[in-house]
């Protein structure tokens, strides 16, 4: 928003963002916008995350690539990042409440937040707001696109 | 079904039922700062509560007390219909055990009527309000009822009926649940959409609320409903009545006042004229200086349910069949003992459930990071 600074944490969100979903056919998950809600929900610690959750990443990352992680090429972050995770950065990302099972972590928030965006939900999946009437089963098909209405809601 | 608070009309005053996640506050995910979110709404189902916070009632404000043991949360809507709104309609017929003049599970305390005096007004009700189901044969852990088309099993849904637990069972069963959401309409009552949100309101009106609460209501027969105010007495419903007035308070004018009839077909009675049912509703009587009223038997009649156990199972080996739509509707695996007399230990009651898809948020759980999990 024009005369507002920009949040100092932005780039490395939107570019965890990107690197958890990137752009293909449709837009990744920094232009859904999948970034704010990431800021927000550490912002009101929604599911336990909280402004912990980024310093500790942000360290990882940049001990893992031995010196800033923003400026490895972006090959060289995915396999870090993928690393990462397999290799302890659900610890590392875990915040007070990070015991739980599903507490503190980042990568939920960001899918979450690019399959409740309006573009991850109605672009990259089917956006179904009223369903047919008609409840039915059915054989599943190469081109079936999931609807992103399945899995609104509850935690992250 | 009568509450506090105003009326709601459809395509008015649902101030969520349509929004789409990315228009609301946290997409639908639970705010941290709001205490509804973290009160009366986790006991919902997960689905059903997206977005409907405002529906509910902030216990921080409007305090209740309950043995701590006991861990009863009891949820509350504040508009006519009260959390009629908001129950999404699971509709499973208490049993003869569950609603016996003396409780076999140890809980509550004696009903005044059984279940053969509940029985027709079950049927009544179900006309009245539809509810999808199947008729099973009078299972004695779950009656039968008036039922409209059953909005069936998903292939998961299935799947318990093929397990040993249930196929090699003379006594287990599993059926599809039973809801009040129409499959049929009734009226301009439409059926159910699948969407899935109930507890937003359903401008459908595929879920029985607000204005179809009485018949008075359905048939636009005048001033159905004293909505946003709070009675005085008792109400008592009889159709063959004619109108009669009671007295009401609106809560807008504070205690005192005279109000309206609140309906031409209920009569409002006074709790010191009820000495012609002892038998149902106790004898009140003015007593101290305060002249409040004893009402016996207010608050003392009422069936609990029980909440928020939860168990979690992955049916493998579906890979290839989908729904569509998101039936606010699951499975029951009715009573299979404890139904005539006591058997066990424990209380065991029918269990509600459902099935879907784990959705996109596996995604979020997983391993796996960038196009592959994108695809």
């Amino acid at each position: 928003m024009r005369g507002q600074p920009a949040d100092p944490r932005t780039p490395l969100v939107d570019r965890l963002c990107d690197l958890v979903i990137p752009p293909t056919d449709t837009p990744g998950a920094a232009e859904a916008g999948a970034g704010t809600f990431v800021l927000l929900a550490i912002d009101h610690r929604v599911a336990g995350l909280d402004d912990t959750v980024l310093s500790r990443v942000s360290g990882a990352l940049d001990a893992a690539a031995g010196g800033s992680f923003p400026q490895a090429a972006p090959a060289r972050q995915a396999t870090l990042l993928t690393e990462l995770r397999s290799t302890g950065i659900r610890a590392a990302t875990r915040g007070r409440i990070g015991r739980s099972k599903r507490g503190g972590r980042l990568k939920p928030a960001i899918v979450a937040g690019y399959y409740t965006s309006q573009i991850g939900a109605s672009r990259e999946l089917v956006y179904e707001p009223v369903p047919d009437s008609e409840r039915s089963n059915f054989k599943l098909t190469p081109d079936f696109r999931a609807r992103s209405n399945e899995g609104f809601g509850g935690e992250l | 079904m009568v509450e506090r608070g105003p009326n709601l009309e459809h395509r008015v005053d649902y101030k969520t039922e349509f929004k789409a996640p990315w228009e609301l506050p946290f997409r639908g995910f639970t705010d941290p700062a709001d205490p509804r979110d973290q009160q009366a709404l986790p006991a919902i189902r997960p689905h059903g509560r997206v977005g409907a916070s405002d529906m509910f009632v902030d216990d921080d404000v409007d305090v209740y007390e309950s043995p701590s043991e006991s861990g009863f949360r009891w949820i509350r809507g504040y508009h006519l219909g009260g959390r009629s709104i908001m129950w999404a309609g699971t509709r499973i017929e208490w049993r003869r055990c569950t609603s016996a003049p003396m409780p076999r599970d140890g809980h509550g305390v004696p009903w005044p009527i059984g279940y053969t005096e509940l029985a027709p007004w079950y049927e009544h009700a179900e006309r009245f309000i539809g509810v999808n189901g199947t008729v099973e044969g009078d299972l004695p852990g779950l009656p039968d009822g008036i039922y409209q088309p059953s909005m069936g099993f998903n292939a998961a849904g299935k799947a318990p009926r093929r397990g040993r637990a249930i196929a090699h069972s003379s006594d287990r069963r599993v059926v599809p649940g039973r809801t009040a959401n129409l499959t049929l309409p009734i009226g301009d009552r439409g059926p159910c959409h699948n969407r899935d949100q109930c507890a937003r309101g359903c401008s459908f009106g595929a879920l029985l609320q607000h204005a179809e609460l009485t018949p008075a209501g359905r048939e636009g027969n005048g001033p159905a409903h004293g909505d946003d105010r709070y009675d005085r007495g008792l109400l008592e419903y009889e159709p063959a009545e004619p109108a009669s007035h009671g007295r009401a308070a609106d809560r807008r004018a504070q205690q005192g006042d005279v109000g309206r009839a609140i309906d031409a077909r209920v009569r409002l009675r006074r709790v010191d004229q009820l000495r012609e049912h002892p038998a149902s509703f106790g004898v009140g009587r003015r007593s101290g200086r305060s002249r409040q009223l004893e009402r016996p038997a207010l608050g003392k009649y009422l069936m609990d349910h029980r909440f928020g156990g939860l168990l979690l199972s992955t049916v493998p080996g579906i890979d290839d069949e989908m729904y569509s739509g998101r039936k606010p509707n699951g499975i029951i695996v009715p009573r299979w003992i404890n139904v005539e007399r006591r058997e066990t230990s424990f209380c065991v009651a029918t269990v509600p459930g459902g099935s879907g898809r784990d959705a996109w948020k596996r995604g979020g759980h997983g391993p796996g990071i960038g196009v592959a999990l994108k695809q």
